[in-house]
């Protein structure tokens, strides 16, 4: 059920929203628990007997924690002192032990459902290179609805309670519920177990103000879903369908459009879930800040899906790089490198586990692996020659908290997140490094006066919407990047100046949404994931 | 203290760290910068950080960091 | 996190005169908008030519035919008009499911009144998930009662004129929504329609829109008859023993025309356009005539042959006649 359907926005959300006010506040959860299970049902059938095992192994691998963790607690204080690391250590062991089990279960299911098909290919081709007889059919499995989002909360619950941050929970239906969440289980955004679970669980009173707010912003979500980035994608379909027929500049086109598509989508995506789950007094937390004001490709990320960046670097980064292990290694490294290198080395090497697990976490091909890896080498090459570039900028006096520098910074961040993108939607790693070749040689200017453009499949009533649409967008992000809270703002306005606004937005969508006649439904890009 | 602003000072030239006392919101220090921090100190001192100890507020200043050490090595 | 005292909750009481205030207020602007942006001829309504039906005087339908492709390109009003004199309309949608059809049949009788109402089984039966389905059913509704949800694309062609929400419902479909196609690609395959215990069961969204269906047509003293056209690709056994075992308990009439085509003349080498998807004009012509004659014995219909208000059918027969009988084949 996509979240821009009649059925999600009229029938569903509208029927649950109804359901869960008017059920005792003790028992609302209830109703957050079975709309879930509903929703997730209709849109993935009988697959939901996976993230059923998701859940059920967290929870008891939760429990099972909590009690190691509140054995040593009682176990502490009637040791002595002596013994007590010896104590720690061995808890310690029995905890990993029990965190290995859950994430075997959850990214065992992971991998199999969703990376089978990509080890078997691999496998095949070594196999083929090495005469070796071994050949692994592909299988066509079917993918239940946002596994790639489930298994990583499920993942993160687990850490958490092994660390201590959050305590296991005894409530199944609490850690359900956490899981299966309708608004952010398609495409997130990742939730923390101590920053959701406890709200999702509470009743929440009907508030005027987190309702409208929450519809405002599924409206808002809409309009950039619909109005801009279903339009675009007639056009990015035509340019990536075949690059090679067009000139340099409709791949740049086709290109810069697929950024305003995937950032439109994602973003607005997020606004509907955010603003479904406000609408019943919960709130979500924030998985996009304005990315394209980034000044680097590191402040990108920490912009552009957030969340995600956070559960790499709080579950992987941190994992890896605190650990003993890895201590030890840096240790050895800086002993044998010396300078700023040796320093840098010990980052790397963790930071390059993160942006391969973030490339294959997109999709099971290579070609997600490269986009991965795209990143990891410009922001290693950043940090190796910081200082080179410092002492540079130094020497020729360039100020880099000067307007210019900044304005230059910015421009080559959206060069680097558009050549990424790039990356991302081209169908294979051939055609990326074809596109880009284009874009770099085959720049033809005619394409702008002999009507190209418009035989892409947006005529020139549509380049108009995008414009003003993007206008609307460019405005809204820089009036927030200064603190303005538009929703707010609104607020305080009269009813009926109020009420225009809002009327306004709901038709906006209405008329000059890219749906019906002439449009195929398009399903959101990060929902595949 | 002094080998912890050898330290910051090798990370980050130019930066006085004694003074600076708010290095994450003034942008001083990026993500990438502490997580290559927290290994150094892991190394220089001997002591384990947890992941849960690298939140803002311990990393604010210099003195935050110290004060993280010092409470790390009494807790061992 | 956010600024909470910066305006205090209103009370329950204003809040819930907000929300039908505003409900009320969205419903309104969607009437307007839905009559603005929408096409005011009927050239450009409905799929198809189906929007034809509106130029036609008021309640001067004996019949009507519902259905997709299969009945579009099946079935030839003309062909009827000439062998009965009875006056029909065949109204399809490409990929018309029975929610579609339901709404399309409540659309025909804002003006007119047929005495039977033929429905082309081919929509009985969907190659969608059932989410997809729903979706699909949903959007159906919507767009009936606010059109604008299914014209809203009209903005790119708005003008002045439109402010006027004066409709101008003169053109004339002069083959009464058949689209007469001569090409021929004869249908090799094998037979089809070989007996089978088997039911392939209608899903339950599409049985209770053909519920509604069958009851508007007995509220409304219509005749329903089910009725499959030949299409060797979309049509199979299994489906026709559930159609029939429908049409049983709910006392329906059902034709299926897969099952005695030789009896009416029809020939897989002649009569198909698109090897056994769709009938050209030829195999329409066969269709139709068949079933015109079992209209007749079994409906008391009044032909209009000879009346003079019905003039400009022999006219547009006659055209008809013409380039059917003077145009080549094609492939």
């Amino acid at each position: 059920m996509a979240y821009n359907s009649y059925l999600y926005i009229v029938v569903f959300l509208g029927l649950s929203l109804l359901l869960y006010y008017v059920t005792p506040k003790r028992l609302r959860w209830i109703i957050l628990l079975l709309a879930s299970y509903v929703f997730y049902c209709v849109s993935s059938g009988g697959l939901i007997v996976y993230l059923l095992i998701s859940t059920v192994s967290v929870y008891i691998c939760g429990l099972w924690l909590g009690k190691i963790i509140e054995g040593y607690e009682s176990a502490k204080a009637s040791t002595p002192k002596e013994e007590r690391k010896a104590l720690s250590e061995k808890v310690t062991r029995r905890k990993k032990l029990v965190v290995f089990v859950a994430l075997l279960v959850n990214f065992g299911l992971l991998a199999f459902l969703k990376y089978f098909n990509f080890f078997a290919d691999n496998i095949n081709v070594i196999s083929k290179l090495l005469n070796l007889n071994i050949a692994i059919r592909s299988r066509r499995i079917a993918l239940p609805l946002g596994i790639s989002f489930y298994t990583l909360m499920a993942a993160g619950y687990i850490i958490d309670v092994y660390r201590g941050k959050c305590r296991a929970d005894r409530n199944p239906c609490r850690v359900a519920l956490f899981l299966s969440f309708f608004p952010h289980i398609v495409e997130g955004p990742f939730a923390r177990y101590d920053q959701l679970a406890g709200q999702l669980y509470e009743g929440h009173a009907f508030s005027y103000k987190e309702f409208t707010f929450g519809a405002q912003l599924i409206v808002w979500g809409l309009f950039k879903k619909i109005v801009i980035a279903d339009r675009v994608n007639i056009v990015v379909k035509t340019v990536f369908a075949s690059p090679s027929a067009y000139s340099g500049l409709v791949v740049l086109l086709g290109v810069l459009l697929f950024t305003l598509q995937i950032y439109a989508e994602f973003s607005g995506a997020m606004d509907i879930v955010t603003g479904s789950a406000q609408m019943f007094g919960i709130s979500l937390v924030k998985n996009f800040e304005r990315p394209f004001f980034s000044r680097t490709v590191a402040e990108f990320w920490r912009r552009w899906h957030m969340t995600l960046g956070a559960w790499l670097r709080d579950f992987i980064l941190y994992s890896v790089s605190l650990s003993k292990w890895f201590v030890k290694l840096s240790k050895l490294i800086k002993s044998r490198l010396r300078s700023n290198t040796g320093k840098i080395v010990p980052t790397l090497i963790p930071l390059f586990l993160v942006w391969l697990f973030c490339g294959l976490w997109h999709g099971a091909s290579w070609k997600y692996v490269l986009y991965g890896m795209y990143y990891y080498v410009i922001m290693a090459l950043g940090m190796l020659f910081e200082p080179l570039f410092s002492r540079l900028f130094a020497a020729l006096r360039i100020n880099r908290e000067g307007r210019p520098y900044k304005a230059l910074q910015l421009v080559r961040t959206l060069v680097l997140v558009n050549i990424g993108m790039l990356i991302f939607r081209a169908p294979e790693t051939k055609t990326a490094f074809s596109m880009l070749r284009s874009i770099f040689t085959g720049f033809d200017p005619k394409a702008l006066t002999n009507g190209t453009l418009l035989k892409l499949g947006m005529d020139l009533q549509d380049y108009f919407v995008i414009g003003a649409g993007g206008i609307v967008m460019l405005a809204v992000s820089l009036l927030q990047e200064r603190g303005f809270s538009l929703r707010e703002r609104i607020a305080e306005k009269n009813i009926a100046i109020r009420w225009c606004i809002y009327f306004a937005a709901i038709f906006a969508v209405i008329i000059f949404g890219a749906y019906g006649a002439g449009y195929n439904p398009v399903d959101f890009i990060y929902a595949q994931f | 203290m002094d080998k912890l602003l050898e330290i910051l000072e090798d990370l980050k030239p130019g930066v006085d760290f004694a003074l600076e006392d708010d290095l994450i919101e003034d942008g001083i220090l990026s993500s990438l910068e502490i997580m290559t921090l927290v290994v150094e100190l892991c190394t220089e001192f001997g002591i384990e950080i947890s992941p849960l100890d690298i939140v803002p507020e311990n990393f604010k200043s210099a003195q935050a960091i110290y004060a993280l050490i010092t409470r790390i090595r009494d807790e061992d | 996190m956010r600024d909470t005292k910066a305006k205090p909750d209103i009370s329950g009481v204003t809040a819930f005169i907000r929300f039908v205030l505003f409900a009320l207020t969205f419903f309104i602007l969607l009437t307007l908008a839905s009559r603005i942006l929408i096409p005011k001829s009927n050239r450009d309504l409905l799929y198809f030519n189906a929007g034809g039906i509106f130029s036609l005087p008021k309640n001067s339908l004996d019949y009507v035919v519902i259905g997709n492709s299969n009945a579009v390109e099946g079935f030839s009003p003309l062909d009827i008009w000439n062998g009965f004199g009875y006056a029909g309309y065949t109204c399809g949608e490409p990929w018309q499911n029975t929610a579609g059809s339901y709404y399309m049949l409540k659309t025909i009788l804002k003006t007119q009144s047929p005495k039977v109402v033929i429905l082309d089984t081919d929509t009985l039966y969907e190659r969608k998930s059932t989410l997809t389905s729903l979706e699909n059913d949903l959007t159906i509704a919507v767009q009936h009662y606010y059109s604008v949800f299914r014209y809203h694309n009209y903005w790119k062609r708005l003008s002045i004129t439109d402010f006027l929400m004066k409709d101008n419902y003169s053109w004339h479909h002069s083959d009464y929504g058949h689209m007469v196609l001569t090409k021929i690609n004869a249908y090799n395959g094998s037979k089809y329609m070989s007996p089978t215990d088997k039911i392939q069961k209608m899903t339950p969204q599409i049985e209770y829109y053909l519920d509604k269906i069958v009851n508007l047509c007995r509220d409304s003293g219509i005749a329903l008859i089910l009725v499959s056209i030949p299409s060797p690709t979309y049509w199979n056994m299994a489906q026709h023993n559930a159609v029939t075992q429908y049409a049983a308990s709910h006392d329906v009439k059902y034709l299926d025309l897969n099952l005695n085509y030789q009896d009416y003349g029809l020939d897989w080498a002649t009569d198909t356009r698109d090897r056994g998807e769709h009938l050209n004009c030829y195999g329409a012509r066969k269709v139709s005539l068949y079933l015109g004659k079992y209209i007749s014995e079994n409906y008391r219909l009044l032909s209009h042959a000879g009346d003079s208000a019905y003039e400009y059918w022999n006219r547009d027969y006659a055209s008809y006649y013409k380039y059917i009988s003077t145009s080549a084949p094609s492939n």
